[in-house]
């Protein structure tokens, strides 16, 4: 069972780096039959992926949101279906060259971070988590909605204000500044410094071998590499007239932005909530300002600036675009970065 | 048989002989009747359009089809015949084949992409078609012609993009607005280029329209026109704070926006974007615009510069057009090719066994009934086996001429040397009357 699975998610992996290529293809020759055969790969790739879940969670016995592998993969079997969705009612298959190497990286990441299924601890095993995460996770599918939106709000603004000129250069720093952000972010969290103590003052730091260094910096420039490519591939696309055509107008891409954070935010609510009734249960304390409980509470308040700032003071547009591509980075050290940097209570979430 | 085409269009005619040659539906069906009828046309579709005068035909050889035609057209258009014949161009065979193609395509339009012209086609023909002008040859041809048009459409970005300055303003506005439904414009000056770029906006969705104009008569004049509002031209700084596109085209001298009205009117619409269209030329709206937080502004130069990389695009597109023509070209040379090549055995194949029976049975009755069963079976089978030999050599090389270029001489050949087209009618060089299946599907 188990092998079968891993055979399931490589095969995931293989088939969403090939449609992943081919989606760029299509982007950047506007071939019809290019996506439409990305898309097929994609379909096939979805199954594989929903397979291994699948087995997974039998293996297991619990839904498969309990360790960073199995979230990471249900995260990014959700983009794929939600993208997939969209698809078949809007014709943004130019998205799919984006929203198809995302999941093929959060895939491989997962890949990297999974260690097998195993048991609960008993203190996990309870309706309130499954609803508290489940609920969490979602609330962060929408914010990446929000931040996908308003990165192509970006793009198109600038594209617009600069009169089509310039495509490639801003398409190649923007995907370049994103994917080395990325690259960094993600070689942090695969490494895995060890714990060192300052003899002379008796401080706490991270110690980071040689091959923690490699890690970061490998992955870093891995990063920088796939979105220079990237960049440069929708930059070329966008040079061409047809381009701009595929991609949505601000007051759609305005309007998508907004609305993923309009449901992130109050999922997001609801997470933090059953959370702390679960902590209540678990811990018998309903807050205690562990640090993915702070950094949640911080999550909340700058999404919450976001709708204030939209709804009270009339912001939208580029100034919002960013907020929510800044507000992704903070799910993401919420999500992830917090269970790797950080010693807490929700640290069993590690690996 | 041969296809043809004599036309003049917008590359080899001024607009002056374009409109007396211009044809309407009657003036279609009179210049087809008078080829058929008089010049020994066998089929004909007209096609006239703002840009084009053509004529397609089947004629039994060109340089007659090429006289009739002329001298058909200069006689209803009253345009000298010498004239005509400068301004002119005439194709045959196969270039007439990829002639109207290229027209379906709009590879030969004034604008290369445009749209309208595959309806033209399709309304000149089914006119033609109507008044029995068109017969096998043509039917296929223009048939054809309308799939290799939809075919280019779909498979060439020939016509995404659009190539004048008013359809790019509007394409613009449509990325930041995405649906113009509910869209307010103002429309400052009464500039040409300002009118023809609302109008077009209008044709998209916008339904609110103010406009602005030094001689207010002239702005009520104008919003009459649309069913929109003439506002007083020194408020309209209050009325920007309502407008998502503004249409600037007034001859003023200097800017009749600057940047901090734009700033004060995008508060007040809480950072709503705003749409500038600057078409005048000196510029009417201050370049600093640009940089206030949602307003967008394109003058004159961005719209044209835009128009041109599209148009440049276009002719890109073109060239894979060209290839897709030249493939279509070739499918229906070889039908022609074949057209005539089985038709024609079969009228040989009929020849020989008419003369054969003929003959034998003459032989026969010379005999008298003194020939048993057995050597009458032998005469009979001589005969047989003589006509088959004779015939097998000429019958698998017009088989094998099918298939290849120029077949249709030796199809030719072979009816001459043969004398089939007097004694054949039906799949001759006369007329071929429509075969049901044809007039059913059109």
């Amino acid at each position: 069972m188990v092998k079968l699975e891993s055979i399931f998610a490589i095969v995931t992996l293989l088939t969403y780096l090939v449609s992943g290529g081919i989606y760029i293809w299509y982007l950047v020759t506007s071939n019809r039959r290019a996506a439409r055969l990305a898309s097929m790969l994609l379909v096939l790739g979805f199954f594989c992926h929903t397979m291994a879940l699948g087995m997974r969670w039998i293996d297991s016995g619990h839904p498969p949101l309990s360790d960073s592998y199995e979230s990471l993969s249900l995260f990014s079997w959700g983009l794929v279906l939600f993208y997939l969705i969209s698809e078949r009612k809007y014709p943004i298959q130019a998205a799919g060259a984006v929203v198809v190497p995302t999941a093929f990286i959060i895939q491989s990441i997962a890949l990297v971070l999974n260690e097998g299924p195993e048991p609960l601890r008993p203190i996990l095993n309870s309706g309130w988590l499954w609803i508290h995460v489940s609920i969490a996770m979602l609330s962060y599918g929408f914010f990446a909605l929000a931040f996908g939106a308003g990165f192509f709000y970006l793009i198109q603004e600038y594209l617009l204000k600069k009169q089509y000129q310039h495509a490639l250069a801003a398409f190649v720093i923007m995907f370049a500044a994103i994917g080395l952000a990325v690259g960094l972010w993600l070689g942090f969290i695969w490494a895995h410094p060890a714990d060192a103590v300052n003899q002379q003052t008796g401080e706490h730091f991270n110690q980071y071998s040689s091959g923690d260094i490699y890690k970061i910096l490998g992955l870093a420039g891995a990063g920088l590499v796939i979105a220079l490519i990237l960049g440069f591939a929708a930059g070329k696309g966008a040079s061409r007239p047809g381009f701009v055509k595929r991609l949505p107008s601000l007051d759609v891409l305005d309007e998508v932005s907004y609305r993923g954070v309009a449901l992130g935010f109050p999922l997001l609510t609801i997470g933090i909530v059953t959370g702390a009734i679960w902590a209540d249960k678990a811990w018998g304390a309903w807050w205690s300002w562990d640090p993915k409980e702070t950094w949640s509470l911080i999550t909340w308040l700058f999404y919450g600036g976001y709708l204030h700032t939209r709804l009270t003071w009339g912001w939208r547009g580029r100034h919002s675009a960013m907020i929510s591509i800044i507000g992704l980075v903070v799910v993401l050290f919420t999500y992830i970065g917090v269970n790797y940097l950080l010693a807490g209570y929700h640290s069993y979430a590690k690996v | 048989m041969h296809l043809a085409v004599f036309g003049v269009n917008h590359k080899t005619a001024p607009v002056e002989l374009r409109e007396k040659v211009s044809l309407d539906g009657d003036g279609c069906g009179a210049l087809s009747r008078r080829l058929l009828d008089g010049a020994g046309v066998l089929e004909v579709v007209p096609l006239s359009t703002c840009n084009r005068t053509e004529v397609y035909m089947v004629v039994p050889r060109p340089e007659n089809g090429y006289a009739a035609v002329l001298a058909a057209l200069a006689g209803y258009s009253g345009v000298d015949g010498q004239d005509l014949e400068e301004c002119s161009y005439f194709h045959e065979g196969e270039s007439a084949v990829r002639h109207l193609y290229k027209v379906a395509a709009s590879l030969d339009s004034m604008v290369v992409g445009e749209a309208q012209i595959m309806g033209q086609i399709k309304a000149a023909y089914h006119l033609a078609h109507k008044q029995e002008s068109t017969s096998v040859l043509l039917n296929r041809l223009f048939r054809h012609a309308l799939e290799v048009g939809k075919r280019v459409r779909t498979e060439t970005a020939i016509g995404e993009n659009p190539v004048s300055v008013s359809s790019v303003a509007v394409e613009m506005a449509r990325r930041v607005f995405d649906e113009l439904e509910g869209k307010t414009v103002l429309l400052l000056g009464a500039g040409k280029m300002g009118e023809l770029t609302a109008t077009h906006l209008l044709s998209h969705g916008i339904n609110s329209i103010f406009v602005g104009n030094r001689t207010y008569s002239r702005a009520e004049e104008m919003a009459a026109k649309w069913g929109g509002a003439a506002i007083p031209f020194d408020e309209l700084t209050d009325y920007l704070p309502l407008a998502d596109i503004v249409i600037s085209s007034t001859g003023a001298p200097h800017y009749v926006l600057r940047k901090g009205e734009v700033e004060r009117a995008m508060r007040q619409r809480h950072n709503r974007p705003i749409f500038f269209i600057d078409i005048a030329v000196p510029r009417d709206i201050d370049p600093g615009v640009n940089d206030v937080y949602n307003a967008f502004l394109y003058d004159i130069d961005d719209l044209r510069e835009a128009a041109e990389a599209n148009a440049g695009a276009r002719q890109k597109e073109a060239r894979k057009a060209e290839k897709i023509i030249a493939e279509e070209v070739e499918s229906f040379s070889h039908w022609l090719g074949t057209l005539d090549v089985v038709p024609t055995i079969t009228a040989l194949r009929e020849m020989a066994e008419e003369v054969k029976k003929a003959e034998l049975a003459k032989a026969l009755a010379r005999f008298d009934g003194q020939l048993s069963d057995r050597d009458r079976n032998r005469i009979e089978a001589m005969a047989a086996a003589i006509v088959n030999k004779l015939l097998h050599d000429p019958t698998v090389e017009l088989k094998k001429a099918s298939n290849e270029r120029g077949g249709y001489l030796y199809v030719e050949s072979m009816r001459r040397l043969f004398g089939l087209n007097g004694s054949n009618r039906a799949s001759g060089g006369s007329r071929p009357k429509l075969r049901k299946s044809e007039k059913d599907e059109y």
